[in-house]
Parts: structure tokens; C-alpha cells; sequence
């Protein structure tokens, strides 16, 4: 396989050169590598056919594909690889192939990275978030303030599977608007993290219900213990959106760590679904002499399923001692 | 005096079973305080019925990294002899799982400890287990 990708490479690599050659006499632009807004695919002239193109269109699909894959494997974590970069340059054939990689995982940390998305791609339906897998947003009050204009971008990223929400000084009045403005937006929903500091309770349950395929559920890191309305008086309540049909079937991996956060109401959720909770993998933490309690009667939803234990016992406070090694 | 460390205790007691998740392969604990007795009573309820348990593994608890090496062979008196039985009746429980039942067990290293220091410790800690050459140490 390591040989067979350094064939690849190689390959993207002399093509990559060929391509640049025709640049010179067919007038496409070359590029540098920069940052993925400035990606070097879109600096390609439209409608541009180079002869690098015409032979590459004579392989065929499943070859290319594999070559495009192989440059892939090779990424490091956080680096994307020169050649998988470079691939967009290759061919405009291999341009679908190279973006289901480069655009597999987009992170929204900060408003500006957010603004730079929306700068480069300002009309959602051709900009290339339908390639992304995996999808974090950790600048909820950005989403917040847009509001219902937040719902163009959103729904662009249909493909999504894995979703992370994240983000603290957010009132839980603000993830009710955030949660209301992802609600099904991508029916492909595998796995579902949320790292908030509120929980308003309705709108949550309601967004983990918009996802029919939904089988992870990861939350974490409540730091403050809301009411059932979400613990807040800033405004009038979201309503609740209507649900599908279908409802997820949680046959993936819960993993809880709600330190400070109600953990009882979101188990005793789980378990009065009507079809019933199927989980295969457990990783919960123990913060609370009831959440022993929690775990025991979860572990009864899902007895039949459960094939991995992870259980963290964090306890704090029943009694401290102070040891004295040598008396 | 020597040096003063503080150490938390964890859940007195426990209920938790595993009698009827008889499809579990395998466990991972991080007893995250001195008390394991919650950990050996959750083990007694595993039966025949758990064909498919392959692998017990205990997560090196936080307060084992604060225990300098040389209080590992007094580590009875530093924990204090009650807490250390604990470890000595899991360390003896998951020996007769292994033996009767070939549940493999593992020890998870903490970050801040090199394995050798890992060795030593869980020697400590799980002295018969360590000693037969029965625990894998990962990490």
C-alpha cells in the first residue's frame, strides 16, 4: 500500500507539473497553496480544458478515485498533503473526488473563520459544504445573531454526519435559536457532540429527534443546572418544530459527562422513547453519588445491545483526607 | 512531618450491576478515587452468562500520579490500610476472573507516568495480579 501510494503521489505530482506547463501556453492560472479559502481549484479558469485534462478524462473513474484516495491516506492530522491540494490542479475531473477530502471536515471555531466560509462561497447551493462529513460550530453566537439569515449556510451542509455544537457564554435562550435553525438540516446524522454550558431541554430533545439515522449521542461539560424551560427569562421561548416521521433508533455510543449539568432528566428522556434505546457503547462519567443510579437503569434500557462499558467514577467531596507518609 | 497530600474519596457503596448486560466484551474503569470496593461488587455480579466479556481494564486512578515512588511500598499506611484491602480484594477477584473465566485484564497508564512508574505502582496497588505476570499495562 505505501508504495502504491507514492505512485500516487508521484503521478498527481507530474501531472500537476504537465498541468502547469499547459498553464503557460493555454492561459489557465497557475496557483500556490494557501489557505483553504484561497483554495487553488477556484483559480482555475472556468471551462478551461487543458491537454493534462483530456489524457487524465481517458482513466478511468474508479482508477482516479483510488489515486485521489491513496494521495489522501496520506494526510496527517490537521495537514492537508501538498498533492491532495494539488489534485484540484491535476484535472477538473479529479476536482469532486479531491473535495470530498478537502472539504470533509469543516470547523467553525471562530466568527471569523465563519465569515471567511461565507465570504468565499457567498452563494451556498454551489459552494462545496455538500461534501462535508463532519461539521463543528463553536461560534454559536454568530449563528445566534444571524437567526433565520444563518439558515441558507446551514442547510448547504446537508451531507453532514457528525455534528459538534460548542460554545460557552451562550444563554440557553440563544441555543434554543441555534438548535431551531439546525433542526434536521441534514437527515444524514450520525453522531451528535455538544459541549454547551446550557441545556434548554425542550429544544434539545427536539433537535436529537430531527436526526432519523442519529446512533452516537456525546454530551458534555454543563457547568450550571438549568430549569426545564432552559433556565432563563430572556425573551419568549423558540416553538418546537415539528418532528419526522421517523425517529432515531440510538444504536451507536452514548457517552455523558455533565459535570454540574442534569444528567437524571436527559437519562430518564433516553429511556421513555417509544422505541426504546439500543446503545452498543456506554462512556459515562460519575459526578453524583445518584448518577450510580443513572447508569444502573440505563444499563437496563440497553442490556441487550451493550458491548462496551466505559464508566469514569469522578466523585468529589464525601470526605477528604490528609495523608502524612512519614507520620 | 513528611510531605501532605489530599486525596478524595470516592462512592461509599454502589448498585450498580452488570448481571444483565450479558453482551458486553469489555469494561473500562476509572475508579477516579481510592474506594474500588464499588468495583469489585460490580465485577461479582459478571456470570456465565457474559460469554463474550473478553477484557477488564482499570484506568490508573488521578491519585495514584500524586503518590511519589517512594511511598509505593508504604502505600498501605499513605491510602490507609481499610482503602488498601479494597485493592487487595480486586486485585485477588480479578485474578479468579481470569483464571476461571480468561477475562483478560489490563492496567491504562496515566499521562503523567512512565511505564516503568506505572509497573511499580500498579505492583503496589495489585500486588498478586502484577506479580503472576497477569495484567497488561497499556499506554
Amino acid at each position: 500500500m505505501g508504495s502504491e501510494r507514492k505512485f500516487s503521489v508521484e503521478m498527481v505530482r507530474t501531472y500537476v507539473v504537465l498541468s502547469r506547463f499547459v498553464d503557460r501556453t493555454s492561459a489557465v492560472i497557475p496557483a500556490h497553496d494557501r489557505e483553504w479559502e484561497e483554495l487553488p481549484e477556484r483559480r482555475i479558469r472556468p471551462g478551461a480544458i487543458t491537454t493534462t485534462e483530456t489524457t487524465m478524462s481517458s482513466l478511468p473513474c474508479e482508477l482516479l478515485d483510488h489515486i485521489v484516495d491513496l494521495v489522501h491516506d496520506g494526510q496527517t492530522f490537521g495537514q492537508v498533503p501538498l498533492e491532495l491540494r494539488n489534485c484540484c490542479l491535476a484535472s477538473k475531473s479529479w476536482v469532486p473526488r479531491t473535495r470530498r477530502h478537502l472539504f470533509a471536515e469543516i470547523s467553525f471555531r471562530t466568527a471569523k473563520s465563519l465569515e471567511s466560509w461565507k465570504k468565499t462561497f457567498p452563494d451556498p447551493s454551489t459552494s462545496p459544504a455538500y461534501y462535508a462529513k463532519y461539521l463543528w460550530i463553536g461560534c454559536p453566537q454568530v449563528v445566534m445573531a444571524e437567526g433565520a439569515e444563518a439558515g441558507g449556510w446551514i442547510a448547504s451542509f446537508s451531507g453532514v454526519e457528525h455534528l459538534q455544537l460548542g460554545g460557552q457564554d451562550v444563554s440557553a435562550r440563544g441555543w434554543e435559536v441555534v438548535f431551531v435553525l439546525f433542526h434536521g438540516f441534514s437527515p444524514a446524522i450520525k453522531s451528535l457532540c455538544m459541549r454547551l454550558s446550557r441545556l434548554p431541554f425542550p429544544h434539545f430533545f427536539d433537535l436529537v429527534l430531527s436526526f432519523p439515522l442519529l446512533e452516537d449521542l456525546d454530551m458534555g461539560h454543563c457547568q450550571d443546572v438549568p430549569t426545564e424551560n432552559g433556565g432563563d427569562s430572556d425573551g419568549p421561548s423558540m416553538p418546537i418544530a415539528v418532528q419526522p416521521s421517523s425517529l432515531p433508533v440510538f444504536t451507536g455510543a452514548l457517552d455523558l459527562h455533565l459535570e454540574g449539568g442534569p444528567v437524571g432528566p436527559v437519562v430518564n428522556w433516553l429511556l421513555s422513547q417509544p422505541g426504546g434505546i439500543h446503545f452498543r457503547r456506554f462512556t459515562l462519567s460519575w459526578f453524583r453519588e445518584e448518577d450510580i443510579s443513572l447508569t444502573a437503569a440505563l444499563m437496563e434500557g440497553c442490556s441487550h445491545t451493550l458491548e462496551s462499558l466505559y464508566i469514569c467514577c469522578d466523585l468529589r467531596g464525601t470526605s477528604h483526607r490528609h495523608l502524612h507518609p512519614h507520620g | 512531618m513528611g510531605s501532605l497530600y489530599l486525596v478524595l474519596d470516592g462512592p461509599k457503596s454502589t448498585s450498580l450491576s452488570l448481571s444483565k448486560a450479558t453482551k458486553l466484551r469489555d469494561v473500562v474503569i476509572r475508579p477516579g478515587s481510592r474506594r474500588v470496593e464499588w468495583i469489585t461488587v460490580a465485577l461479582q455480579t459478571v456470570g456465565h452468562e457474559h460469554r463474550d466479556l473478553q477484557q477488564i481494564s482499570i484506568d490508573a486512578p488521578p491519585f495514584l500520579t500524586i503518590i511519589p515512588s517512594y511511598i509505593y511500598p508504604d502505600v498501605g499506611r499513605a491510602i490507609g490500610e481499610g482503602i488498601f484491602g479494597q485493592w487487595l480484594d480486586l486485585d485477588r477477584f480479578l485474578i479468579h476472573l481470569q483464571e476461571s473465566r480468561s477475562i483478560r485484564t489490563s492496567a491504562i497508564r496515566p499521562r503523567t507516568r512512565s511505564k516503568s512508574g506505572l509497573t511499580d505502582c500498579i505492583g503496589h496497588m495489585l500486588p498478586e495480579i502484577t506479580k503472576r505476570g497477569m495484567i497488561e499495562l497499556v499506554g
